[in-house]
C-alpha cells in the first residue's frame, strides 16, 4: 500500500528479478513433473508484494497438549533430517521445591510416554512448543559471513542453501537452538516459517497440524488477523528478550522457567 | 548428556578443528611479534631467532585455514567469504585480514631473504639459477646499499605487521566474544585474552624449538636469547593468565542468571581440562618454574631445562585454553539447564589423527625450509653470522 | 659480487617499487575478479541472492489441508466436521496426501498398482497414534480428554491390552456428535460466564480449574440427580454423558445423550471384553431379537440412535426424564 512513482520503478525491477529467479526449481515429485494446477495456489510472481506482509507467530502454551503433531508435520513438510528439529515441544515440570525439570525426547516427535515426576511431587507442569523466532534483529543473519542467511522483505529469516558454506557460526549465534547443520548437504538449516505455504495463502504445516489451535501464524500488518486479535486479547512473553534479537514469535502463558 | 539441552544441541557443531584454528593463528601472531621485537623494537638478544620466528609465523599461517577448510560443510564454497562477504558478520573479515597478513608476511620474508637468494643465484647455474631469478623477480643484484634498503623495508613491514597480527588474532577472540547467545564466550575481554595467549604461545613455541634444536644438534646456544625469551614468556603468561582469571572472576562476582550454570560447567564438565590441567598444571606450573628461573640463581643446565619445560607446559596451556573456550562453550546448553558432551574420534574426518597431522606438518615444513636456508648456521662454516 | 648495470652510480632500487606495484596489481585484479564472481540476482533485495528466496517460495507444499481431502471424501469430511475432532487435520493421522491426490487425479480409474501402493495412505491410526494426544500426562491441560491405557481398559473390562482405540471409538465420529452449531455454548440457558460466576475467579482466569465451582448439576436439576444416584449407573458422573464446561469456552456444549453407540462402548460384546464388570450384549442380534419379539420394524429400530433407552432408561434416569 505505497502507491508512489518510486514504487512503480521498483516494481518493474522486481518483475525482472522474478523472471530470473523462479526458473529451474526442481520439484521433487513422484508422479508429475509439472505442478498440479489446482492442488495448490501458485506462488506469487511479484516480489514487490512481499513487503506488504510481516509474518509473525504465536504459541499458546496454555493450549498445547504435547501431542507432537506439529513436529511430525514439519518433518514431513520440510524433509527435516532425523535427529534434528525445525520445531520441537519441550515439557516443563516443576516440583514442590520449585526445581524445574525439562525434557523433549526426540523433540517430542512421538509425544511423551511417561511423566517426569511422580504426581505427589509435581507442582506444575506444561508444554512449550518451540520454533525459529524469526527475529527482527536476528543474530544468525548478522553473523553469516557469506550472506547465505537473510531477512526477507516480509520478515522471515531464510537460508540460501546454494551459498551457505556450512561454517556453523549461525548455529552458535542463535540463542534458541533453532539451527543445525544438515549433514546431507553440509549446509545450515532451520525453520522457514513454511515460506512456500504462506504466500500461497496457506498456514504453516505445524499450525495446520495443531489440533488445539495452540499455534497461529499470521500477518502482523493485518489488524484483523487472528494473530493480531489474540495478541490484543492475551498477555504474552518473548524468549530471551534481553538479548535484543526482537523475536516475532509470541508466547502466551510464558513462565519465567522457559528459556 | 546431562540435564536438558535443546534437541538440536546434541551434536556439537564446532569440533577439535575449530580448537586448532585459533591455536595455530595464535602461534602465527605470537611468532611474528617475537620477530618484530627484534626488527622494530631493536631487541638485539632476539636477533639469532628473528628470521626463524618470521618463517615460523609464515609456515603456521599457511596451515591456519586448513582446519577451517576441513571443518566447513561445503569447503568447495570457501571463497564465498571473499566473493559475497556480509560485513555485518565478524567472520567475514577473515578472508581479508588473512590475505593482508599473508601479503605482509611474504613481502617481509622476501626482503629479509633477498640478499641470501641473490648470493645463491650467483653461485647457481642452469635450472636452479632460473628459478632463483624468478623468485627474485629479476632483481638479481645486491650491495650494501640494497641490503640497507631491504632492512628498512623489513623494519617497516614488521611495524605494520604488528597491528595486523594483533587484529588477526584479536579478531579470532572477537568471533567468540561477540556471540551473545553463549554466556561462556560473550565477554569483551575475550579478544584481549586471545591476543595475550597468542603471544604466549608464539614465544613458547620459539623457545621450545630453539632449545630443542640447539640441544639436538649440539649447537652453541646464545644464552642471552634464551634468557630474554624466558623473561618475556614469564611476563606475558602472567598477563594472559590473570586476564583469564579476571574474566571468570567478574562472571562469578556479577552473579548473573548464567553464573549458576557456568559454575556447574567449571566444576563439572570442565573440571579436569580447565581447573586441573589449564589452571593448576599448565598455568601455575610454568609460573613457578619461570619465577624460579628469573629470581633464583640456578645452574645454567637446570634453568634452561626449566625454561624448556615451561615452554612445553605453556604450549599445552594455550591449547587447553582454546579447547575449554571452543568446546566448553558448546557443551553448555543455551537452555542453561544442561550439558552435552564431546570427544573427537580418532580416525574421522575431524578426528584426532587429522588434527595431529595439521599440527605436525608445519614443523616438518619448517625443517625443510631449514635444510635449504639454515636458521642456525653451524659456526664452523665460514659465512659470517 | 653483485651485478650492477653499467653506467649506473649505484645498484637500481626500482625493484622495491616493482614488488609493491605487483602487489597492487594483484589486489586490483582480485577486486575485479570478486566483482565478476558475484552470483546472478545478488544484492537486488539486500545482501543476498534473490534466487535463494524465490527457490524457497517455489517449493511445493506437501500437506494439502482437510479441504483438499474433502474434494473426494466429502461424506467422511461432513461427519468429521461435526465431530469433536473437527480441529484435527486428516493428514495428522493419515500422513500427507499430495502424492495420493496426484495419483488419483492422473489415473481416475486406477493406474499402475505399484504406483498406487506408493500413493496409498494409512487407513487407520495405531493405538500409539491416538495416545499421542490422549495419553494421560501431568503436563497436559487437565480438561483435555486423556486416559491411562491400563486404567481405561480395566474400567471398561477390556482384557486384551493390544485392543485398538478404534475398536470402540470411531475417529471420525466419536461418542459425542456435536450439535448443528459446532461451537455451541456451555448450556442452552446458562452460557455466559456471569450467569454462574458473579465474582472474579481466583488466580488465572484462563485456567478453568482455578474458577470457583459456582454450581453443581444438582443446584438446578436436584430431582434428576437424586434419582440418578439411586440407579445402576450412579458410579458415573453426569458429565460422562452430558459434557459441560470444557476447557475453553468456545467449543463447549451440553448434550442430552443416550446415544446407543455410547452405551455400547461398555456393553457391546467384543472378543477383548471379559464382561465381569458389566452385562455384555451382541447389539445386532439383540435388536433383531427385540424387533422380532415385540413385532417392531427392525430397520427402524436399528436406525434409532436412542434404541437402548427405549427399554433400559430405568438404569439411568427415572420418569423425571422427558421421553
Amino acid at each position: 500500500m505505497r502507491p508512489t512513482n518510486e514504487d512503480d520503478l521498483s516494481r518493474r525491477r522486481f518483475l525482472r528479478i522474478t523472471l530470473a529467479g523462479v526458473g529451474g526449481v526442481p520439484a521433487a515429485t513422484l508422479f508429475l513433473s509439472t505442478q498440479s494446477k489446482d492442488l495448490f495456489p501458485p506462488p506469487p510472481t511479484d516480489l514487490d508484494d512481499l513487503g506488504r506482509f510481516e509474518w509473525g507467530f504465536l504459541v499458546d502454551t496454555t493450549r498445547c497438549i504435547g501431542c507432537g503433531s506439529c513436529v511430525r508435520a514439519c518433518q514431513k513438510e520440510n524433509g527435516v533430517p532425523d535427529g534434528y528439529y525445525r520445531t520441537w515441544v519441550e515439557r516443563y515440570e516443576v516440583d514442590k521445591d520449585g526445581e524445574v525439570h525439562v525434557d523433549s525426547p526426540d523433540g517430542a516427535i512421538a509425544s511423551f510416554q511417561t511423566d517426569l515426576l511422580p504426581r505427589e511431587t509435581r507442582n506444575k507442569a506444561f508444554f512449550v512448543p518451540k520454533l525459529c523466532n524469526h527475529c527482527r534483529s536476528s543474530a544468525c543473519t548478522q553473523v553469516c559471513p557469506v550472506g547465505a542467511t537473510f531477512d526477507t522483505p516480509d520478515g522471515v529469516v531464510l537460508i540460501d542453501k546454494d551459498r551457505c558454506v556450512g561454517c556453523g557460526y549461525c548455529v552458535q549465534a542463535c540463542p534458541y537452538g533453532c539451527r543445525y547443520i544438515d549433514e546431507r548437504t553440509g549446509t545450515a538449516d532451520k525453520c522457514t516459517l513454511c515460506y512456500h505455504r504462506l504466500h500461497r495463502g496457506m498456514t504453516t504445516a505445524c499450525a495446520e497440524a495443531c489440533p488445539r489451535e495452540a499455534r497461529i501464524c499470521g500477518d502482523l500488518r493485518a489488524p484483523k488477523s487472528r494473530l493480531r486479535q489474540v495478541l490484543r486479547e492475551r498477555r504474552y512473553g518473548l524468549l530471551k528478550p534481553d538479548l535484543g534479537t526482537r523475536p516475532k514469535c509470541y508466547y502466551v502463558g510464558l513462565d519465567p522457567e522457559v528459556v | 548428556m546431562e540435564g536438558f539441552v535443546f534437541p538440536n544441541e546434541q551434536h556439537v557443531t564446532w569440533t577439535v578443528m575449530i580448537v586448532l584454528y585459533p591455536y595455530i593463528t595464535g602461534l602465527v601472531a605470537g611468532a611474528f611479534i617475537v620477530s618484530s621485537l627484534h626488527h622494530v623494537f631493536g631487541l638485539k638478544q632476539l636477533a639469532p631467532i628473528a628470521r626463524f620466528s618470521l618463517v615460523s609465523a609464515f609456515v603456521f599461517l599457511l596451515f591456519a585455514p586448513l582446519p577451517l577448510l576441513n571443518h566447513l560443510g561445503r569447503p568447495d564454497r570457501a571463497l564465498n567469504i571473499l566473493i559475497t562477504p556480509n560485513f555485518r558478520s565478524a567472520m567475514s573479515g577473515f578472508g581479508f585480514i588473512y590475505a593482508l597478513y599473508a601479503i605482509i608476511l611474504v613481502l617481509e620474508i622476501w626482503f629479509d631473504f633477498r640478499a641470501d637468494i641473490v648470493r645463491r643465484y650467483e653461485a647457481a647455474s642452469g635450472l636452479a639459477r632460473r628459478v632463483y631469478r624468478v623468485v627474485l623477480l629479476g632483481a638479481t643484484y645486491r650491495d650494501e646499499r640494497t641490503d640497507r634498503l631491504d632492512k628498512k623495508v623489513v623494519k617497516t613491514l614488521a611495524g605494520v605487521g604488528i597491528p595486523v597480527a594483533l587484529i588477526l588474532h584479536g579478531y579470532v577472540g572477537f568471533l567468540f566474544g561477540s556471540i551473545k547467545a553463549n554466556p561462556w564466550w560473550s565477554t569483551p575481554l575475550m579478544f584481549i585474552i586471545f591476543i595475550f595467549s597468542a603471544i604466549v604461545s608464539g614465544i613458547a613455541v620459539l623457545t621450545f624449538l630453539y632449545l630443542f634444536v640447539t640441544w639436538n644438534r649440539r649447537l652453541t646456544r646464545n644464552q642471552a636469547t634464551v634468557d630474554t625469551l624466558a623473561r618475556f614468556l614469564w611476563g606475558f603468561m602472567m598477563v594472559a593468565v590473570v586476564l583469564e582469571l579476571m574474566e571468570v572472576l567478574s562472571l562469578a562476582y556479577e552473579q548473573t542468571e548464567e553464573w549458576s550454570v557456568l559454575r556447574e560447567l567449571i566444576t563439572g564438565r570442565l573440571w579436569v581440562s580447565y581447573v586441573v590441567l589449564q589452571l593448576l598444571t599448565c598455568s601455575l606450573g610454568p609460573f613457578l618454574l619461570l619465577s624460579a628461573v628469573a629470581l633464583l640463581k640456578l645452574p645454567l643446565r637446570i634453568s634452561n631445562l626449566l625454561v624448556f619445560l615451561s615452554s612445553v607446559l605453556l604450549l599445552t596451556q594455550v591449547l587447553l585454553m582454546r579447547w575449554n573456550v571452543v568446546i566448553g562453550g558448546q557443551i553448555l546448553s543455551k537452555s542453561y539447564r544442561g550439558f552435552t558432551s564431546y570427544l573427537p574420534g580418532l580416525f574421522e574426518r575431524e578426528g584426532l589423527v587429522v588434527a595431529a597431522v595439521i599440527v605436525i606438518v608445519p614443523f616438518l615444513l619448517l625443517r625443510e625450509f631449514d635444510k635449504r636456508f639454515p636458521f642456525f648456521p653451524v659456526p664452523a662454516r665460514e659465512e659470517p653470522s | 659480487m653483485s651485478t650492477t648495470s653499467p653506467g649506473q652510480a649505484g645498484p637500481p632500487t626500482r625493484y622495491v617499487r616493482r614488488v609493491f606495484l605487483l602487489v597492487g596489481v594483484a589486489l586490483v585484479a582480485a577486486a575485479l575478479l570478486q566483482r565478476a564472481a558475484r552470483p546472478a540476482t545478488w544484492g537486488e533485495l539486500g545482501n543476498y541472492r534473490t534466487a535463494g528466496l524465490t527457490a524457497i517460495l517455489a517449493t511445493e507444499p506437501v500437506h494439502l489441508g482437510k479441504e483438499g481431502c474433502a474434494r473426494c471424501h466429502a461424506e467422511i469430511f461432513g461427519l468429521h466436521e461435526k465431530d469433536f475432532h473437527f480441529d484435527v487435520e486428516c493428514e495428522d493421522c493419515h500422513t500427507p496426501g499430495r502424492e495420493h491426490v496426484r495419483f488419483h487425479d492422473r489415473f481416475p480409474t486406477g493406474g499402475d498398482p505399484a504406483l498406487a501402493a506408493l500413493a496409498s495412505m494409512p487407513k487407520e491410526y495405531t493405538r500409539e497414534g491416538c495416545l499421542f494426544c490422549h495419553r494421560r500426562l501431568g503436563a497436559r491441560p487437565r480438561a483435555f480428554a486423556q486416559i491411562e491405557p491400563a486404567e481405561h481398559y480395566a474400567f471398561l473390562g477390556v482384557n486384551d491390552p493390544q485392543t485398538r482405540c478404534i475398536a470402540c471409538h470411531s475417529p471420525h465420529e466419536p461418542i459425542f456428535l456435536l450439535a448443528e452449531v459446532k461451537r455451541a455454548r456451555i448450556h442452552p440457558v446458562i452460557h455466559e460466564c456471569i450467569h454462574c460466576h458473579d465474582t472474579k475467579p481466583e488466580g488465572d482466569y484462563t485456567q478453568v480449574d482455578s474458577h470457583p465451582a459456582m454450581f453443581v448439576c444438582s443446584d438446578c436439576h436436584e430431582g434428576i440427580v437424586e434419582d440418578f444416584e439411586s440407579r445402576k449407573h450412579s458410579f458415573m458422573r453426569c458429565t460422562a454423558c452430558h459434557l459441560y464446561h470444557p476447557e475453553n469456552e468456545d467449543s463447549g456444549r451440553i448434550l442430552v445423550n443416550g446415544n446407543r453407540r455410547f452405551c455400547l462402548l461398555c456393553h457391546e460384546d467384543a472378543p477383548f471384553r471379559t464382561g465381569a464388570k458389566q452385562p455384555l450384549v451382541d447389539s445386532k442380534a439383540h435388536l433383531e431379537m427385540i424387533a422380532d419379539a415385540l413385532e417392531l420394524d427392525a430397520a427402524e429400530l436399528a436406525a434409532d440412535p436412542r434404541a437402548c433407552l427405549r427399554c433400559h432408561l430405568d438404569k439411568i434416569h427415572g420418569d423425571v426424564v422427558r421421553k
